[in-house]
């Protein structure tokens, strides 16, 4: 019985766990396990760039579309935004490489 | 002597790398103002205050219609309200500033050596408000700071920009927003210089693009049916439209740049809170 009451807490603990957890692992349950690879390696790709002062909008929002399908368990829209996000990330960086205009 | 030509030839070379590396302020606009007399021969160089309307005379006669009769003079009656209203210690703005607030805004942004870094007018503003015992504005805030410096500019309309690049410091602040200004930026990989510069007068779609000299006197502007917008919120719309993620407004990278752009309309007359589209 008392076993029985403290599930509901135990619930709301594993969520809280999850929510402070953030960012890939909080879709583990619904995402297969190369679209929370993507989806990780995009997020970490998006704050380097942003670190860099070197984000696009597109990164930006391709990094946006990812986690909306993470939250709708769609794998296959996890991978492809997630590839366009880290691909569009790191193009930002590298143009700050490049030779000025002038 | 093949050694003693190839050393000469790296001299050489070195020597035109550090002149390029070391331009000063000064020879970058010069530099502009030779640029912009090949490419648009027909404006002169006081109409470079108009902007994108020197470039079309229907557009520059519908300016001249709208500035008869401004319909944000609300705007302006509200800003002057704040610039007048006293503090909580009875000072104003006008205690703040030489000349009561008046010829003051062409001298802005300025480096300040004591805080180490740029100082815009809105940031001077600021200070004042600070220093005076009030909160500042929030610098984004077109109801706040963008009305009070709508007219509060308005009180240097006619002074001549009169940006002062002066130690190293202030070298330093320049070049980093000069740095930004050639840059490319975003997805579209464009620099501000791709269109203001290398493309000034030509189209993007239906807009005419304005040249850099003269774009930095007018500010803050009402844009189309009245939208007041200032130059640093005009910074991020240009920004994300090469879409690229925009600096905050009051950055550092936006205050920098701000002081490259003025430095680039020295010598043109200030005439603020007018319309562009």
């Amino acid at each position: 019985m008392a076993y029985r009451n403290r599930k509901p807490w135990l619930a709301i603990a594993a969520m809280g766990i999850a929510l402070c957890c953030g960012s890939a692992s909080l879709y583990a349950a619904e995402l297969s396990e190369p679209a929370q690879q993507a989806l990780k390696q995009a997020q970490t790709d998006v704050k380097d760039a942003k670190a860099h002062d070197a984000l696009w909008t597109t990164a930006q929002n391709a990094l946006k579309s990812a986690e909306k399908a993470a939250t709708a368990g769609d794998s296959g829209a996890v991978v492809k935004f997630s590839k366009k996000a880290s691909e569009q990330a790191k193009l930002g960086i590298a143009q700050t490489h490049y030779p000025m205009v002038h | 002597m093949k050694y003693v030509s190839l050393l000469l030839a790296l001299a050489g070379m070195l020597a035109c790398s550090v002149v390029v590396a070391a331009a000063s302020p000064e020879q970058d606009r010069q530099h502009l103002i030779e640029v912009y007399k090949k490419e648009l021969p027909n404006v002169k160089f006081d109409d470079y205050v108009h902007g994108a309307l020197a470039l079309n005379k229907d557009a520059l006669e519908q300016y001249q219609s709208i500035m008869e009769m401004p319909p944000w003079l609300d705007v302006l009656d509200k800003g002057k309200k704040l610039w007048e209203t006293p503090f909580k210690n009875g000072k104003t703005y006008a205690d703040c500033f030489p000349n009561g607030g008046k010829d003051v805004a062409g001298n802005y942004p300025q480096y300040d050596r004591k805080l180490k870094k740029v100082v815009t007018f809105d940031m001077a503003l600021n200070l004042c408000r600070e220093q005076n015992g009030e909160a500042p504005y929030d610098l984004s805030d077109v109801k706040t700071m963008g009305t009070l410096e709508a007219y509060a500019r308005t009180l240097s309309d006619g002074m001549k920009m009169n940006i002062k690049v002066d130690g190293p410091g202030a070298l330093a602040a320049y070049n980093k927003g000069r740095d930004l200004f050639y840059s490319r930026r975003g997805q579209l990989n464009f620099a501000c210089a791709t269109c203001h510069v290398d493309n000034a007068g030509k189209r993007v779609r239906v807009e005419l693009l304005s040249p850099t000299i003269g774009q930095a006197t007018h500010w803050p502007v009402f844009r189309g049916t009245g939208k007041l917008t200032t130059l640093q919120r005009r910074y991020q719309q240009c920004q994300k439209n090469v879409r690229a993620v925009p600096f905050k407004i009051g950055s550092e990278e936006y205050n920098d740049l701000e002081y490259f752009h003025s430095y680039m309309s020295n010598g043109l007359p200030l005439q603020a809170s007018v319309w562009r589209k």
